[in-house]
């Protein structure tokens, strides 16, 4: 796809603390219902999000993700591995799109109409997914 | 002046802006940004604001998937 000659370009990032913090309990809550099933028992106590998944019980703190399981049981603990790892991407995921939400909420209050798409886009080599946002500013 | 903004994942932004001159495409680019972190978006800054003249790296859209208003 040829290029559009833009005139400026920046790049800028939220950084991982940042993007974890728009993570509230009740979105982190949705994200693991998701991506555990809606079966999966979910619940908070404050600001802590717990799954249970019978011999591994997740938490979330601030959109980290740690494991508890009985440490004798090597079954449990590749669980909880592939458990931690699937639940982070979703919330990692999750974030991106919170971000993605408030960038375009931001740009809707300085301009008014903007044309949101996703698109995949070449970013040093890598295909991945983006959003792109286009206003008159 | 027409603006594109990217968000990737990992929290990444790109800002592009179409139209004008450099000076004018920065100056929008910065009172976008001043305006992500005065709505608690802490975009920080992670390159300068470069001319595209000047073959700075940046993303390809290789396919449009769907859009909105």
């Amino acid at each position: 796809m040829p290029c559009n000659l833009a005139v400026t370009i920046t790049k800028a990032a939220v950084a991982d603390e940042a993007l974890r913090k728009l993570l509230t309990p009740e979105v982190v809550k949705t994200t693991l219902k998701n991506a555990l099933g809606a079966s999966t028992t979910v619940y908070r106590s404050g600001t802590v999000v717990y799954a249970d998944m019978g011999t591994v019980q997740l938490s979330v703190r601030q959109g980290k993700v740690s494991a508890s399981y009985a440490r004798t049981d090597l079954a449990a603990q590749a669980k909880a591995d592939k458990l931690v790892d699937a639940v982070s991407a979703a919330l990692s995921l999750t974030a991106n799109n919170v971000l993605a939400l408030k960038v375009r909420e931001t740009l809707r209050a300085l301009a008014g109409a903007v044309e949101t798409r996703q698109v995949n886009v070449n970013d040093e080599g890598q295909i991945v997914q983006a959003f792109q946002f286009t206003l008159e500013l | 002046m027409k603006v594109r903004v990217f968000v990737l994942p990992g929290g990444k932004l790109q800002i592009f802006t179409d139209e004008g001159t450099y000076e004018e495409g920065a100056e929008r680019t910065k009172y976008l940004l001043a305006a992500l972190q005065a709505a608690g978006i802490q975009a920080e800054q992670t390159s300068d604001i470069e001319q595209h003249k000047d073959g700075v790296s940046h993303v390809h859209v290789h396919e449009n998937l769907g859009h909105s208003h």
